[in-house]
């Protein structure tokens, strides 16, 4: 889990009806009992969508975009991304935001945690 | 943005076994499933039911009027395609972003279809991804630059030229001149060395010669040298020009719909941008390759016809560094891309400074700004 997505779950959360209307803010989901903290997590998991890349396997470059194959979280993933400045972003120390043609944002929690042969894929571009 | 999609095989079998003798109005990909991890989903639907498939197994049946209030709710990253079936909200398929432009008119489709009404959406949206190799189109254009029909190309490329025709064959036999006289003048050295210096024949009037044959060479060379260049520059504007004229003849007949979507800036860059790049490519590196191209055949024949040994010896490492070349290049092309964007980084973040020089004066934080921008650029 990422420390943004820890963020959002432990710091005010909006809870809004089906109408968008908003019926209260929990400003720590800690004071709560272990099994509704269990729920909050289950409902912010089916909200927020951030794959964690774990490993990389190929980033192919062609005709000004980037292909990129990778497993995440979530399961593998091919994806493409715009080779400009605004694709792969260093957030903070070693976190890396990759975003994709389609808006889909991906991170590397660690780039330094990477196994060698992923480091040297995108060495280049950190 | 296409809404019926050809089924992958096994997907299709499903389809067929579960919608009997029903009609397929949409089919479409969808990527996660409830928990939202990667999948390879379809959801398929007729007029009555639709059907959720999920890697290659089939998932559930719905029959459309049963529910009521069909939406698709944005979330964080991703979207969920849900409806409303006796009071309870049952969420069927997750989306990343990829597909949630899609899934916003299925829900529509499904809302209408639940209401008994026939939907006749049609989405305007162009796909941005090759339907053949899913290569991601360029901006701004719709074909791909993998598949794209090569010869095409070639065939309007030629009809480009066609006119300068006559320019271009003359730069060709000025190339082969050039060539030459680059060729001539090692000879004209080794005759000099080998038949008057290294012998001591001191026959002044021989190497008086032969050194006025070295400078009239390269005079001459030269000369060939500035003429090609002009004609080549001249062929290469003349080509951009009406490249120029068609693309702001081609943009003129350009839908709204089609304009609208486009940035200005985008526009300004093909019609100046693109066709100078084009320019650059006939002018300077077309004239480099074929100079290239007919010293390396002239050359490996004069070393063939002089000694074939040495000439296998020296091409000997041609396919060696021929690889390590392409190797390199692919390197380099990376680390002059990324320098390229460390530049353009380091040009934003000083239009920032210095835009907000006078807020960065008045709340002291020169310092804290001087120990931050080495680190940023």
């Amino acid at each position: 889990m990422s420390d943004l997505f820890l963020i959002l779950i432990y710091n005010f959360i909006s809870i809004r009806d089906k109408e968008n209307n908003e019926i209260g803010i929990i400003e720590d989901i800690l004071t709560f009992p272990e099994n509704i903290i269990e729920l909050f997590n289950e409902e912010l998991n089916r909200r927020y969508f951030l794959p964690i890349i774990k490993n990389i396997y190929s980033v192919k470059e062609e005709y000004g975009y980037s292909y990129w194959n990778v497993l995440t979280d979530l399961g593998n993933k091919k994806f493409t991304i715009r080779r400009d400045n605004y694709s792969f972003i260093n957030v903070k120390d070693n976190r890396v935001m990759v975003i994709d043609v389609d808006g889909n944002r991906y991170e590397i929690s660690d780039y330094e945690k990477l196994d060698s042969k992923s480091y040297r894929l995108i060495e280049l571009m950190l | 943005m296409k809404l019926l999609f050809d089924l992958p095989k096994k997907e299709q079998l499903l389809s067929e076994k579960e919608l009997v003798g029903e009609k397929v109005l949409y089919s479409v990909p969808y990527d996660l499933n409830i928990k939202g991890s990667y999948v390879n989903g379809w959801v398929v639907i007729t007029k009555d039911n639709f059907i959720v498939i999920e890697n290659e197994e089939f998932m559930q049946k719905v029959k459309i009027n049963t529910g009521i209030d069909y939406k698709l709710v944005n979330s964080v990253g991703n979207g969920m395609l849900q409806a409303e079936f006796n009071g309870i909200e049952k969420v069927f398929v997750k989306v990343s972003m990829e597909h949630l432009p899609r899934y916003t008119f299925i829900a529509k489709i499904l809302e209408l279809l639940s209401k008994g009404e026939i939907p006749r959406i049609v989405s305007d949206d162009a796909e941005n991804k090759c339907p053949k190799c899913g290569r991601v189109y360029t901006d701004g254009s719709r074909s791909c630059s993998k598949c794209t029909n090569k010869k095409a190309i070639y065939k309007r490329f030629v009809a480009l030229i066609k006119p300068y025709r006559k320019q271009i064959a003359i730069s060709l036999s000025l190339f082969g001149i050039i060539t030459g006289l680059s060729i001539v003048n090692p000879v004209i050295y080794r005759k000099l060395i080998d038949g008057y210096l290294i012998t001591k024949n001191a026959n002044g009037l021989a190497i008086f010669l032969l050194i006025l044959s070295i400078a009239v060479c390269d005079i001459t060379r030269t000369l060939v040298e500035i003429f090609k260049n002009r004609l080549m520059l001249k062929v290469g504007t003349g080509i951009a020009r009406n490249l120029r004229k068609t693309v702001f003849e081609k943009l003129q007949s350009l839908s709204i719909a089609y304009l609208d979507t486009r940035q200005i800036g985008d526009l300004m860059n093909r019609i100046t941008g693109d066709t100078n790049a084009i320019q650059q490519f006939i002018s300077n590196q077309i004239s480099m390759g074929i100079n290239q191209m007919i010293s390396l055949v002239v050359i490996a024949v004069i070393l063939f016809v002089m000694n074939w040994k040495m000439a296998l010896l020296i091409l000997l490492p041609v396919p060696l560094i021929s690889y390590l070349w392409k190797w390199m290049r692919r390197r380099f092309n990376k680390m002059y891309h990324n320098q390229w964007k460390i530049g353009d980084k380091a040009n934003s973040i000083l239009h920032d400074i210095l835009s907000g020089i006078r807020v960065v004066k008045l709340l002291e934080w020169r310092k804290k700004r001087l120990s931050v921008f080495p680190r940023q650029v």
